[in-house]
């Protein structure tokens, strides 16, 4: 992908463009970081900081954009991870349960299932995280994801099926219920 | 153990529950920055606090100052008290009748000059009025 090349600060075009990209690709760069990290706010927070940095950034033009914000993202999270310990907060989704009319028992009977699959996703490699989230958080197709991580389609089927069969022996470990 | 249908419902209601909902604003550089800042603040204050707290953990100049001042008059007390001590025992020894030596209680020991057997001490050291020289030349003959 070819970068807008680095423009002057507060440039109204240089904002239009990025605000563009994020829209098209923070998702993405979310998913990517959330297998690095497995936790939804850093990995939101690394993909921030990444644009953000992006957009303070006045060096040599950049020519792939994505590679760029996915290695300052990574760099970050490097960074983090050795600085803090992981921080326990409220799911993102579950702030709007709260308004709801799911009861409090719900509520948490959710709340510990997430944590099961969270656990059980961190046991995973990174490259079948990477797969579970990219279906399953960004619903790519086995050709995208494939693109992604230079390998063949039916590579990724074989990746994707055998982490799914993974992750359901970790979740059998650990007692976890389906709804 | 869960089915690939079972796995695939899981899984996509677990990431629909985990994708921040963020993600789906517009880019804003200005509330990004916001953000950013205050996280950095925050960070700020942390370390702040830390190096605060480092610094009152730490004794300060007055109590070490203070500390040897004590200590020094406790030495002091102890020196003097000490001192004292020794000099009561002292007039105690006074008061006391002086022990006899072990010598003076013999009665058969025999006389001797305060020079001791100095050449041409001509102090008598008996009753008979002989003087140490004089006894040296005595002449033992079987």
């Amino acid at each position: 992908m070819t970068s807008p090349g680095s423009g002057q600060p507060d440039h109204p075009e240089r904002d239009e463009m990025i605000d563009k990209y994020y829209r098209e690709h923070a998702r993405e760069l979310w998913a990517l970081f959330y297998a690095m990290c497995s936790d939804a706010e850093r990995a939101y927070d690394a993909v921030q900081e990444s644009f953000l940095r992006y957009y303070d950034y006045h060096g040599e033009p950049v020519r792939d954009l994505r590679a760029w914000l996915l290695r300052v993202g990574q760099n970050w999270l490097r960074d983090v991870a050795r600085k803090k310990s992981s921080s326990c907060r409220l799911l993102p989704g579950l702030d709007d349960l709260t308004g709801q009319r799911e009861s409090k028992e719900d509520i948490l009977l959710m709340s510990e299932r997430q944590e099961q699959i969270r656990t059980a996703l961190k046991e995973l490699n990174e490259d079948d995280r990477k797969v579970l989230v990219m279906k399953y958080s960004m619903d790519w197709s086995a050709a995208q994801m494939a693109t992604v991580m230079d390998c063949s389609a039916a590579a990724i089927d074989m990746r994707l099926s055998r982490a799914r069969r993974r992750l359901a022996e970790i979740l059998l470990e650990q007692g976890f219920e389906n709804e | 153990m869960l089915s690939d249908d079972q796995m695939n419902g899981a899984l996509k209601n677990f990431f629909r529950l985990e994708t921040p909902a963020e993600l789906n604003q517009p880019f804003s550089v200005a509330e990004l920055k916001k953000s950013r800042a205050a996280s950095v603040a925050d960070m700020d204050f942390d370390s702040i606090s830390t190096s605060k707290r480092a610094v009152e953990t730490q004794p300060s100049r007055r109590f070490i100052v203070s500390s040897v001042l004590a200590t020094l008059a406790m030495a002091l007390v102890v020196y003097v008290s000490t001192k004292n001590d020794d000099s009561g025992n002292t007039s105690t020894a006074e008061g006391r009748p002086a022990q006899k030596s072990p010598v003076d209680s013999g009665s058969d020991l025999m006389n001797v000059s305060p020079q001791g057997d100095l050449k041409g001490s001509g102090v008598p050291v008996g009753e008979d009025g002989v003087t140490l020289e004089e006894t040296d030349k005595i002449e033992l003959k079987p």
